[in-house]
């Protein structure tokens, strides 16, 4: 079990969001630390099912453009 | 004309060519544009009375729009009315809109918040008859054609039960998440917004959105761990 710390720092470098020394130093942890890998992977595996597992249902797009404009058409924006 | 993208060819009079299409043609027309007209530029055309220009928006926000709904709702007529509705709102309060290029960010707020209220009163029937605009796989004609304008294309019948099943868990974990961990994992990680855009979405800091979609990630991992 990680530190909850190290495991929010694993998600943020997961995501590129570290600051670059932040960044040098999970990268060093996840050298030498294999359960710190396995549980980066385990995340990096949830971000894949998150985007391919999600799929949309089938729109038809152009129609549902018209009639959005459609509905709006007796409207008018504020100034 | 010169906005329209022509072949380096042709020597038509660029007034005097017409194209074959199923729509009317608008000087917005995305796929002749050699530049896109920004966002910026098409909200203050829609101010200045151009209603082309918001239809553009329209076709260039609605996938997003449902995209995030769907997710919220976890229902695709509940999203189809949800985005009409959000459209609707974005266009009559154009002018409240401070920052005009960030409109696509104010239109999912818009969105996420319509989603997250209908969430909550769960309204049992739209407004409009939005259920044909839904080109589900099991809208077949007697034929078996898909009657959708969509393509939908060949998944192996055994990757498809299981993709099934795990997106039938990833959903059922989301719609068990709180609302705003829910709101900041579907945004994030799903529709792969950048956190800035997240934060102003949800009204909330960058540093908020880290740790909401920390929370929301490592409840989902929990919950779909089998398949990980």
């Amino acid at each position: 079990m990680l530190f909850p710390e190290l495991d929010f720092l694993l998600m943020q470098y997961l995501d590129g969001s570290l600051p670059p020394e932040q960044r040098a130093a999970v990268g060093k942890i996840l050298d030498s630390h294999p359960e710190a890998r396995a549980q980066l992977r385990s995340y990096q595996k949830l971000d894949n099912v998150f985007r391919s597992e999600a799929p949309m249902p089938s729109i038809q797009w152009e129609d549902l453009a018209e009639r959005i404009s459609a509905a709006i058409r007796p409207r008018a924006p504020s100034a | 004309m010169a906005i329209l993208n022509f072949p380096a060819t042709s020597n038509l009079p660029m007034d005097r060519v017409s194209f074959p299409m199923t729509r009317r043609a608008t000087e917005f027309d995305e796929d002749r544009l050699v530049t896109p007209p920004t966002d910026a530029t098409l909200v203050q055309r829609t101010l200045a009375g151009n209603r082309a220009a918001f239809d553009v928006l329209i076709r260039r926000y609605q996938r997003q729009a449902v995209s995030v709904s769907y997710r919220l709702l976890g229902s695709s007529q509940d999203a189809l009315e949800v985005t009409q509705d959000a459209f609707l709102r974005a266009f009559v309060n154009l002018g409240s809109l401070k920052k005009p290029e960030a409109f696509g960010g104010w239109l999912l707020r818009i969105v996420s918040n319509l989603s997250l209220n209908f969430r909550r009163g769960r309204k049992s029937r739209s407004q409009l008859p939005l259920d044909d605009l839904l080109a589900s796989s099991d809208t077949t004609s007697a034929n078996g054609h898909s009657i959708g304008n969509l393509a939908i294309g060949y998944v192996d019948p055994a990757h498809q039960l299981q993709s099934a099943e795990m997106g039938r868990r990833l959903r059922k974990a989301l719609r068990q998440l709180p609302d705003r961990q829910r709101s900041a994992i579907i945004l994030f990680a799903i529709e792969q917004m950048p956190q800035k855009q997240v934060a102003r979405t949800l009204g909330c800091s960058v540093e908020a959105v880290k740790w909401h979609v920390f929370q929301g990630r490592k409840r989902l991992r929990e919950v779909l761990k089998d398949y990980l």
